[in-house]
């Protein structure tokens, strides 16, 4: 859950909770006090009601005592009309009282005719408890009395002549406990009144719509009550007779409807109150949980944000509490988390731009084998990029390296670099030397590897050109100490051969001459020398001797310096003339027709010339073309007609030549030999071994040039010649 | 000319090729002297005049080129050919200034004399 509606509920739930507590307790408050109100109303007025009650107890008593002492009464007793009229006009309070006179014979005499709706008559007058047969003048006394249907209080005093205390008759009150009776105790107590006895209902005060006495069905006492739309609160009193016998109750109801209504306006304004003061506090609620929650968001976004790397952040809260502290903080974090992550990120480049500036493959590798590091360099010896490789096995990206995975294993196990040198590999379609060093990373726990892959091709070749050209040089020396020491005696033998044969020969008149004076002929020696072949032996002798002067003199090229001899050549003009050269050549037309084959040329027409000596340039290329040809011828290829590419280039200070051939190419171990001295491949006797060692020798020493081969097996052999364009100071 | 009367002076310490030159040069009809070493050659000077000499460098004693430099002083009229064993000789400033260039040396072992007597011929004409 979010902060906001939390903190929102939050404090609704205290606001409301605290409402709702006051607002219960005010109105268990208002209830008590209207109830208190209601129960002193009705305790106040059954008092009165109560008190009014039994005053007209000891009031009527007062009345008969009264009126029987009037002198009227007691003159006009004979006179029992007169005596009516005089109490009726003279006594307005008398009203609602009923008036009986007695004679001492206990015969009414006034009141008899029921004029009045009195309970009393001549008949159930005898009822009354406290009515002796005999009376006493000097005793009076009240009573509640129930007659009949109706219940009264009675009050009597006797008539008596005060000068004689002779007893004339005996006066008698009767008020009835009927409805004028309770409208008199309501006038009073403003609470209505009800009489009931028992099941009999004698007087009521409430009206009903049609202005007739209502009695109500009573239910519990005490207790509200619904009467006529309207709420009562009741109570009664009873009303004891003479000898204290419960008659019936005289019930006081206070209309506390208005006490309720006020009630539930008060209860209702409470609720009001409270939903008011819930409605305030769901805004007030939301206000400050915004109010609180918005910084927080601000804080929560702007933290979310430097978490994803977004240090320019300012937190904008304004506020100087806490959470305003804590964007500050959160602020300063973020810069100094930038500055942090820069420097990080500097110092990332800069070791990437170390590692990608190695001229080395370095591959980083974990212990399953899988790319972690790929620098520029691996990038570009493979063509996959960084992404592509990271993930990939290294065997995937480099297979010469399948066999290297145990070294790399072993590297990890034991902790110690691990190297393999010139691993073969191929190289777009060349065979390349690779030096592979593995690496254990051994600190911070990361466990793999480093592979450093070193690409030696160049610096093997050179290290073979090295031991070609010592081995040239030395033979070199040997040749130029060995070759004048050889040279006499072959000269000797070949001009020694040579002159023989000129003195056997019939061209020379003197050789005829000296055989007649030896007494013979020199037919006869020739026809002798013939039979027995000695002339063909001395050729031999001849041929062998010029054969062996010839390998001296190739040898003797090793040592020979040229440089005065230097001339600068239009190499393309050389390189045609010497394609002339072999399509005339004899010993090749014989079993090579160089005519069959296609010459492609590729020369730079802008070529400059090239100081050197022109024909032993022209002794190496014819020499290559030879090879070339005799290649192709040698292992025919019917699909495929034979070419040989002829390629004249500048390359920086010097002139590159490269001479094409696509016959059968040669395996490694033949090329790392093939310009060594003596090396041939071709058929004893056919080759001496010497044409590519000579080739090579004055390219290299002769004209501080280069010279190299590569070859692939079954596709061809390609010669490269640099010559440099400058004159070299050697 | 008549090639006899033109005179040729061998000078080589190898037995078989100063008798092999010379008797190839006689076989030619040229007049043939031979000489071991550059003294004994500069004594035959002094009895006769040679028109060519035919020097090998190497010799006991003095070696060729002070022998064709002696020569020239005695008989300035006479040519050297130079036969040497040598493969690195070219000729030294003092021969050049005599007339000699690097034409006129034969390189051991001469496979054709034939060589030998076409630049004779020249020089003797």
């Amino acid at each position: 859950m979010k902060i906001q509606p939390k903190l929102s509920l939050y404090f609704f739930l205290i606001a409301g909770l605290t409402t709702m507590a006051a607002t219960f307790f005010a109105i268990y408050s208002v209830n008590r006090r209207y109830e208190n109100i209601a129960e002193q109303e009705i305790a106040s007025s059954k008092k009165m009601a109560e008190s009014i009650f039994y005053e007209n107890l000891g009031d009527l008593t007062r009345k008969a005592t009264f009126l029987s002492e009037l002198k009227e009464v007691i003159e006009n007793i004979a006179n029992p009309d007169e005596l009516a009229m005089a109490l009726e006009s003279k006594f307005f309070f008398l009203s609602n009282l009923n008036i009986k006179i007695m004679d001492p014979a206990h015969r009414i005499v006034v009141g008899q005719d029921n004029s009045t709706p009195s309970n009393i008559n001549q008949a159930n007058i005898g009822q009354l408890p406290f009515f002796h047969p005999e009376w006493d003048p000097l005793l009076r006394d009240a009573g509640i009395f129930q007659v009949g249907q109706g219940i009264a209080i009675y009050s009597y005093s006797p008539i008596v002549e005060p000068e004689t205390f002779e007893l004339k008759g005996l006066m008698l009150l009767e008020l009835p406990l009927n409805s004028v009776f309770t409208d008199e105790i309501k006038e009073k107590t403003k609470a209505e009144i009800l009489i009931y006895l028992g099941d009999a209902k004698i007087a009521s005060t409430f009206m009903d719509v049609n202005g007739q006495r209502y009695f109500p069905e009573l239910t519990t006492l005490g207790t509200q009550q619904k009467i006529l739309q309207s709420t009562f609160l009741l109570d009664s009193f009873p009303i004891n007779d003479y000898s204290n016998r419960t008659l019936g109750r005289v019930f006081v109801g206070v209309n506390i409807q208005d006490i309720i209504e006020a009630k539930q306006v008060g209860i209702r304004s409470l609720i009001l109150v409270f939903l008011a003061v819930i409605a305030l506090g769901a805004v007030m609620g939301l206000f400050i949980g915004r109010r609180i929650s918005r910084p927080l968001l601000v804080l929560s976004k702007g933290a979310d944000s430097i978490s994803k790397g977004h240090f320019d952040v300012a937190i904008d809260v304004a506020s100087r509490d806490e959470v305003g502290q804590l964007a500050r903080v959160f602020t300063q974090m973020a810069s100094s988390l930038k500055e942090q992550t820069e420097e990080m990120s500097h110092m990332r480049l800069y070791l990437q731009n170390i590692i990608d500036s190695m001229p080395s493959v370095l591959i980083g590798v974990d212990t399953r084998g899988s790319i972690t590091q790929w620098n520029q360099q691996a990038q570009k010896a493979t063509g996959i990029s960084q992404d592509q490789a990271f993930g990939k096995r290294v065997q995937d990206v480099f297979p010469f390296l399948e066999k290297q995975m145990e070294t790399v294993q072993r590297a990890i196990a034991e902790r110690m670099p691990q190297k393999t040198e010139r691993v073969t590999a191929p190289v777009n379609g060349d065979s390349h030397y690779l030096d592979v060093m593995v690496y254990p990373l051994i600190s911070n726990g990361l466990e793999g590897a480093v592979i450093r892959v070193d690409d030696v091709t160049t610096r093997v070749r050179i290290e073979e050109m090295m031991i070609q050209t010592e081995k040239m040089m030395s033979v070199g020396g040997l040749a130029a100490g060995m070759a004048h020491e050889i040279n006499n005696p072959l000269g000797g033998i070949i001009q020694a051969s040579q002159n023989v044969l000129r003195r056997l020969s019939r061209d020379l008149e003197k050789n005829a001459e000296v055989a007649r004076e030896c007494g013979t002929d020199l037919d006869q020696i020739i026809r002798y020398m013939e039979k027995r072949e000695i002339l063909k032996f001395l050729g031999g002798i001849r041929e062998c001797g010029e054969r062996a002067a010839s390998i001296v003199e190739n040898m003797l090229s090793f040592s020979r310096r040229s440089e005065s001899r230097k001339s600068t050549t239009n190499l393309a003009v050389l390189l045609d003339k010497t394609v002339q050269l072999a399509a005339n050549d004899y010993d090749l037309k014989k079993k090579y027709d160089f005519r069959h084959i296609e010459i492609r040329r590729e020369f730079d027409p802008d070529l400059p010339d090239v100081p050197c000596v022109a024909t032993e340039i022209q002794q190496v290329l014819l020499n290559l073309l030879k090879n070339a040809a005799q290649a192709m011828f040698r292992n025919p290829d019917d699909r495929k007609p034979p070419r040989i590419n002829l390629r004249l280039r500048r390359d920086g200070g010097y002139v590159c030549m490269e001479i094409e051939d696509n016959g059968p190419g040669m395996d490694e171990s033949t090329r790392k030999r093939i310009f060594e001295p003596f090396f041939t491949t071709k058929d004893v006797g056919v080759g001496t071994g010497l044409g590519l060692s000579v080739s090579y020798f004055i390219v290299t020493n002769n004209h501080q040039g280069n010279m190299m081969v590569e070859s692939i097996p079954g596709q061809g052999t390609t010669f490269v010649i640099y010559l440099p364009l400058e004159r070299g100071s050697a | 000319m008549s090639r006899a009367n033109i005179r040729i002076l061998v000078v080589d310490d190898e037995d078989l090729v100063r008798v092999n030159l010379t008797a190839y040069l006689e076989d030619e009809g040229y007049t043939v002297a031979a000489a071991v070493s550059g003294e004994e050659a500069l004594e035959l000077m002094k009895e006769r005049t040679y028109d060519i000499g035919v020097i090998d460098l190497r010799l006991p004693g003095m070696d060729g080129n002070l022998l064709i430099l002696k020569a020239h002083e005695i008989q300035p009229q006479m040519k050297f050919l130079i036969h040497t064993g040598s493969t690195s000789y070219t000729i030294p400033k003092a021969l050049s200034d005599i007339g000699l260039s690097n034409s006129h040396i034969f390189r051991k072992p001469l496979v054709k004399m034939e060589q030998l007597v076409g630049l004779i011929r020249t020089l003797s004409e």
